[in-house]
């Protein structure tokens, strides 16, 4: 299967009589044989070439309106984390996960999450959030949250001690643990410095942090990212984060100055 | 204005799907909006609904956490019988021979005891289908006794129409927590608190002991437990005292403002404050904060409704011009339902005579201890869901025994279904069609987003088949062509018994319509309104303020509990059960299998306790043992249990010591007469 941009997909309208192509649930579909679709415009309203989920959610037949078309496809959204050069290779880009310790609450949400995109058990830990305190400090008390997962180090400990060569480094530097090869002996918890990797006791591999990294393929923010109801983590380039931070900080400055 | 422009993000699920259903979570009244991605029938995937205006993508970790609960191999799977709790249970094939089974019992028991002996508890987790055929069920069958743990006294209730949409809070100046935890418990709603505060809003915080929601306050102070409503007539107290309230607003507002005035110049704030056990100076100080930042928006945990003096919030909005602007106002949590009364054409067509007075948590409290102490027995069974003899129902455990009858509807085998006679499994909430008001008064449809398996039935099946069985089933009309329950046609209903939401109607709920999905309670349809919230407040009208209470003649705790049982005991409130009550529950693996007893360094010190060491919690009528936690949060003298036990103040001792050792020390730390 293909994957479509938002802006490919719009070439694809049927005003040259060509192929006529639709998105919906980030699925792309060929409606050109589909009588409903006659030139491209769906009931005079749905145009095609477009991404189509929203409207079709209000639509009273739902998905049977895709009913004879052929799934072709995907579609990804803009991707700030991938370039074009030279054609259509594309290369990835380092991303960076900014955990602002500051705003977490501990709700564990980031570990609820992670748990249903990689399906663990109950159990091991891949997001820890370690609560510092209550301790007193002056007369009051104090507490902090710190959330903690993997660094995806530049020199990982676990990549070099792992015995199968499963925990590898990926390009974009996400370091993750292939589970075909993984074995489950935890070399890698104990070579860790700060022991992130845990094991999955339901498959007896390795379970940790791996960046989320088919739905960073995909354009996606890691699911810890999305759910963080502080918006503790964030996600994006290097460059991204980093901007972000400075502009919600000198924002906050800014505000303090100023007269509400 | 400078603005922050939030980062983009990048939504979606990876997973291979074949549907996506947008629906609202209902793990807790902040109604967050998400996306449910199915493959044949089963959720593989949950993220956030990117453009739900209160919940913005995110949600918390019960939110994305709940599918695995449909699976769970605790499920109850069919209807069973048992003789009494000691017998093993038998399973029937189907719903209909429980049901029949249930309804002789019941009339059994109603032709020796009368009717007034049915007791009806409703969960959260049941649904609100269950708790309006319940109601409609009890005036019909002639008994008084509904509970509801999210039920409070109706005045207030009715008629406080101050309350804000979450991300409103943004506009605040001050925002005042009393009791409320929410970034345990409602987490996504505490996200608006923290991004409020990075715009300048200062946070208060008064609770109990130190919570999540503490460690992010701008000021914070703990109070003795159930003196939260002492702490607000204090601060009203030294208001009126400053006279920093509005003259203007309350001659306009209050029916009597004189005597209001005059109430609180009275007040005895020394008794007052000493209830509450924290200094003057805080309370002077929290007093000034409100005033020089305002307008404050007040937030309140839903426990505070139990408790004497509770409509002080509401006044104090009122009286210092709080309410009805933006960034001010009352914020009741889990106080988002209206009183909806459904059983209005059966009184008036004569078939019942039994009143609408809500019965809460307290009156079936005294009811049982009634029954206790031998003045009349009146409950013989109780039909119930969720797992209330560990919740709500957690003071009544001991008389369990001595009824006839236990019918259990819900969808785990928990501690509940064991001591049932009857269990029937329920659908949970993603199985079934709802109707849902979350904090913010929203009201919302929400459609199932899985096929229940076939034994999981809902609510209103539950009550129609009774219903039907014991000739009501006139009363119960709303069936489809294959008659089935009607859920669609029953809400609709339920929405049409009080002015306060009879403008709504599924239609309108189902468009799905951006503009349809904030609409809150009481409404008023007009689309020549373009902000149709604002224009649906009623009118000002003149309202009975909630006068200063005689603290000089309250008398404190029992002084005999307290002088034998010297430690109060606190436990996650009954409201958020269902929910991580806790920032330390989330990685203890299966909350509720122990108990668990936090105690403060100081106590655990003099008592020679340590983590981990097994210790007896002793009450006036019960003895429990529990895993001891040494912890910061918890003040000296107070005791924090990961579940009720049933009593409200304790002794504890370590296993194999002496308890009049343990009391003495206790005494000498906690300086008691
Ligand atoms: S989701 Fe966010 S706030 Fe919650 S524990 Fe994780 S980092 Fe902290
Ligand atoms: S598992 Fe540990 S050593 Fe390996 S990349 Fe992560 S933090 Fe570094
Ligand atoms: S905050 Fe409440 S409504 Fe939102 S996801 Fe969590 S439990 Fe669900």
């Amino acid at each position: 299967m293909k994957t479509y941009m938002a802006q490919d997909l719009e070439k694809f309208d049927g005003s040259d009589g060509g192929q006529v192509l639709v998105a919906v649930n980030g699925k792309v579909y060929d409606v050109s044989k589909s009588n409903r679709w006659g030139k491209g415009l769906h009931m005079n309203m749905h145009g095609a070439g477009r991404d189509l989920t929203q409207e079709i959610r209000s639509a009273p037949h739902g998905l049977d309106m895709l009913e004879r078309t052929e799934l072709v496809g995907s579609l990804i959204e803009f991707q700030e984390n991938y370039s074009e050069s030279s054609g259509s290779v594309m290369q990835k880009h380092k991303n960076a996960l900014l955990i602002d310790a500051s705003l977490c609450i501990g709700c564990g949400a980031c570990q609820a999450a992670c748990t249903l995109e990689h399906e663990l058990p109950e159990g091991p830990l891949t997001f820890r959030i370690i609560r510092l305190g209550p301790i007193e400090n002056a007369d009051n008390l104090s507490m902090s949250f710190m959330p903690t997962t993997c660094f995806h180090c530049d020199k990982p400990a676990c990549v070099a001690e792992c015995p199968t060569g499963a925990m590898q480094k990926r390009e974009d530097g996400i370091v993750f643990s292939d589970l075909e090869i993984c074995i489950g002996c935890q070399t890698c918890s104990i070579a860790c410095p700060y022991g992130i990797p845990v094991l999955n006791p339901a498959i007896g591999k390795i379970a940790k942090c791996d960046g989320c990294k088919e739905r960073v393929e995909l354009g996606m923010w890691p699911a810890c990212a999305l759910i963080c109801p502080t918006g503790a983590i964030t996600f994006g380039s290097c460059q991204t984060v980093v901007q972000d931070r400075q502009h919600r900080e000198a924002v906050r400055l800014l505000r303090m100055v100023q007269i509400r | 204005m400078i603005d922050y422009l939030p980062l983009k993000r990048f939504p979606g699920s990876r997973k291979p799907y074949d549907d996506a259903v947008n629906s609202v979570c209902q793990e807790c009244g902040v109604g967050c909006g998400f996306v449910a991605y199915l493959e044949q029938g089963r959720i593989v995937d949950i993220q956030g609904e990117e453009g739900h205006p209160i919940s913005r993508g995110r949600l918390c970790a019960r939110g994305v956490s709940f599918s695995g609960l449909l699976n769970s191999y605790e499920r109850l799977e069919k209807p069973i019988y048992r003789k009494s709790p000691k017998h093993d249970p038998e399973e029937f094939e189907n719903w209909e021979t429980g049901l029949d089974l249930l309804a002789e019992r019941l009339k059994r028991t109603r032709d020796i005891n009368g009717p007034e002996a049915l007791l009806i508890g409703c969960d959260p987790e049941a649904g609100l289908d269950f708790y309006y055929g319940a109601k409609r069920f009890a005036e019909l069958w002639g008994t008084p006794y509904v509970i509801n743990p999210l039920d409070e006294p109706p005045r207030i209730h009715e008629r406080s129409f101050s309350n804000s949409l979450c991300y409103e809070w943004l506009n605040s100046a001050c925002i005042l927590l009393v009791g409320a935890d929410p970034a345990s418990t409602h987490p996504v709603a505490f996200g608006w608190i923290l991004e409020a505060q990075r715009r300048g809003t200062k946070i208060a915080v008064v609770d109990t002991r130190f919570t999540a929601t503490m460690s992010k306050a701008d000021f914070a102070f703990t109070i003795r437990p159930e003196s939260e409503n002492a702490v607000g007539m204090a601060l009203m107290k030294i208001l009126v005292n400053q006279e920093s309230y509005r003259t203007d607003l309350i001659q306009e507002r209050f029916l009597d403002s004189d005597s209001w005035l005059e109430s609180f110049e009275r007040m005895d704030i020394a008794t007052a404050i000493e209830l509450t056990g924290v200094s003057n100076q805080k309370i002077e100080e929290l007093a000034r904060l409100m005033v020089k930042t305002q307008p404050v928006q007040l937030i309140t945990s839903k426990m505070l409704a139990f408790l004497k003096g509770y409509g002080i919030w509401e006044t104090m909005v009122e009286a210092m011009g709080w309410s009805r602007v933006t960034g001010g106002g009352w914020y009741p949590l889990d106080s988002g339902r209206p009183l909806i009364d459904v059983g209005k054409d059966i009184r008036s067509s004569g078939k019942s005579d039994s009143s609408t007075t809500i019965f809460g948590y307290s009156d079936a409290k005294n009811l049982m201890a009634k029954a206790d102490s031998g003045h009349g027995a009146p409950i013989k069974a109780v039909i119930c869901s969720g797992n209330c003899i560990d919740d709500y129902f957690a003071p009544l455990e001991r008389y369990f025994d001595s009824l006839e009858l236990v019918a259990y509807f819900g969808a785990f085998q928990n501690q509940t279904c064991s001591i049932s006679h009857l269990a029937f499994p329920a659908a949970l909430w993603p199985e079934r069609d709802n109707l849902y008001f979350t904090n913010d008064r929203v009201v919302c449809w929400a459609k199932k987003i899985v096929s229940p398996k076939h034994n999981f039935r809902s609510g209103l099946y539950f009550w129609m088949g009774l219903a039907d069985r014991l000739g009501f089933g006139e009363h119960f009309p709303w069936k489809t062509d294959q008659n089935q329950p009607d859920h669609r046609a029953f809400c609709n209903w339920v929405l049409s018994q009080s002015p306060l939401t009879s403008a709504f109607n599924m239609d309108l709920l189902e468009s799905g319509s951006a503009d349809a999905r904030l609409i809150t309670w009481p409404y008023v349809a007009d689309d020549s309104q373009e902000d149709q919230r604002l224009k649906s407040l009623p009118v000002p009208r003149q309202m009975e303020p909630t006068f200063a209470l005689p603290f000089g003649e309250i008398p404190d705790k029992d002084p005999d509990d307290s002088y034998s049982f010297p430690l109060d005991l606190e436990f996650p409130s009954v409201i958020s059960r269902s929910l991580v009550p806790d920032f330390e529950q989330y990685s203890s693996q299966r909350p509720g299998a122990t108990y668990n007893l936090q105690l403060n360094p100081e106590t655990a010190e003099s008592l020679g306790i340590n983590t981990g060491d097994i210790i007896y919690v002793h009450g006036a009528r019960k003895i429990v043992e529990a895993v001891a936690w040494i912890n910061r949060a918890t003040p000296r003298g107070m005791v924090y249990s990961n579940r009720p036990i049933g009593e409200n103040r304790v002794l504890v001792y370590r296993k194999g010591e002496s308890s009049e050792a343990a009391l003495s020390i206790l005494k000498e730390l906690l300086a008691l007469k």
